[in-house]
């Protein structure tokens, strides 16, 4: 009902411009109706007709589009305007019937589409506000981040030096010591070979004087003194 | 190599015959001769000892060794026996086994007295003495001469070593002054 309501709505919106310029026709040509009740004035020509709006509202006797009026008063008269006029509210009544629900659910569907879009698009409108003041805030702060952070790291790097420096004392205390000690058992070892040397040459010349030097009365008075000693022990009962 | 006791066992048997026959000494005397010239002899010890000649060979050989060496009969069969067994090798241990079992036997012991030069009868007669005191057996010398000792006397008696030569007392001198 709506629907056709706003067909006809539609339709006299179209007609009331119309409706008004018959009214004025009338005023100014009183007296010379058609038979059909379209509104003209005799003898006027077509020019005076197209300068009058709307001529023919109901007459099938035209003179347009191929069509020859049999009233030489309808010369120039296009097709009658009321027929189409109600042509085309049946129209909008048909297509209101058929096109005004898809439609209508056309807009709502865009309508809604369109709504959350604008949705979304706020969120992530939002979403791209609270990101951007996150950096803004850590931008903000990077400074005295990047701060502790380098102090961390010269805290971090003066320990690491204390260290290697303790390490490097250690190990030179340690080499320093396994230097000396190595140097005293060097020294210590190159003394006991010349106190080596100088017994073995001393023993070994000894041996040579004795070789040399031994006489047959040495050799007779050594094995006294070996016999005697063995005597003194057999007489002590000890085995020899 | 034979062992000390398996030596032990031939010489001991040995011994016992010789005690048997009351020529243990005798016995010993020619065991040592062989000994001595297997010792010796060190193509004579190859071909007793080597496989690649048949036994029969070999106591072939043997058996002109004894003849030569003029062997009595019991330390022939002794040595063949010893060939028999393979044991040909170990008469220097055996030998020295029985001399020592012989001395036991006889109430002797040897005594090996070392001396860079000759020693004087009468202090050999006095050592010979102080030795028979101190072990209370027959002691028989066996002199040997080493001028390497330098001066002194070593004497070996037994197991025990008294040893009083020049070199020792050096060699000692030497270890006590390396040793500070």
């Amino acid at each position: 009902m709506k629907k056709s309501f706003a067909a006809f709505a539609v339709a006299a919106l179209l007609a009331g411009p119309v409706l008004a310029q018959e009214g004025v026709a009338q005023e100014t040509k009183e007296g010379q109706q058609s038979p059909e009740g379209g509104a003209y004035g005799a003898g006027a020509d077509v020019n005076e007709s197209e300068s009058r709006g709307i001529i023919n509202w109901w007459s099938w006797d035209y003179d347009t589009g191929g069509h020859h009026a049999k009233d030489p008063a309808h010369k120039g008269w296009p097709a009658p305007f009321g027929f189409a006029l109600i042509n085309f509210g049946i129209f909008l009544a048909i297509m209101s019937k058929l096109a005004w629900k898809p439609l209508k659910q056309f807009m709502i569907t865009r309508h809604d589409e369109i709504a959350k879009n604008l949705d979304e698009a706020a969120k992530l409108r939002a979403e791209a506000e609270a990101t951007l003041k996150q950096y803004e805030t850590k931008i903000g702060g990077i400074d005295r981040e990047i701060d502790t952070l380098l102090a961390q790291i010269r805290k971090e790097a003066e320990m690491e030096k204390a260290r290697i420096m303790s390490a490097a004392e250690a190990d030179a205390k340690r080499l320093k010591e396994d230097a000396e000690r190595q140097i005293a058992a060097e020294i210590d070892r190159a003394r006991r070979e010349l106190r080596r040397g100088v017994i073995e040459a001393a023993v070994s010349a000894a041996e040579d004087s004795l070789k040399k030097n031994i006489g047959a009365d040495d050799q007779r008075k050594m094995a006294e003194k070996y016999v005697h000693d063995v005597e003194v022990r057999a007489k002590a009962g000890r085995p020899s | 190599m034979i062992t000390g006791s398996l030596a032990r066992r031939y010489a001991k048997a040995l011994l016992e015959i010789g005690i048997a026959q009351q020529t243990y000494d005798a016995l010993g005397k020619e065991l040592d001769r062989a000994a001595d010239t297997l010792r010796s002899s060190p193509e004579l010890r190859l071909a007793l000892e080597n496989p690649v000649f048949s036994l029969e060979k070999r106591k072939l050989i043997m058996d002109e060794l004894s003849r030569r060496l003029a062997l009595s009969r019991p330390v022939r069969n002794f040595i063949m026996l010893l060939l028999d067994k393979g044991r040909i090798a170990a008469l220097p241990d055996i030998a020295r086994v029985h001399r020592t079992l012989i001395d036991e036997h006889a109430g002797r012991m040897r005594a090996t007295v070392t001396s860079a030069r000759p020693l004087d009868p009468m202090l050999e007669t006095r050592l010979k003495t102080a030795l028979e005191k101190s072990s209370g057996k027959v002691v028989l010398f066996d002199k040997r001469e080493d001028p390497a000792i330098l001066g002194g006397l070593v004497t070996q008696l037994g197991d025990t070593v008294y040893d009083g030569s020049v070199r020792t007392q050096l060699q000692q001198l030497r270890e006590e002054l390396l040793s500070e």
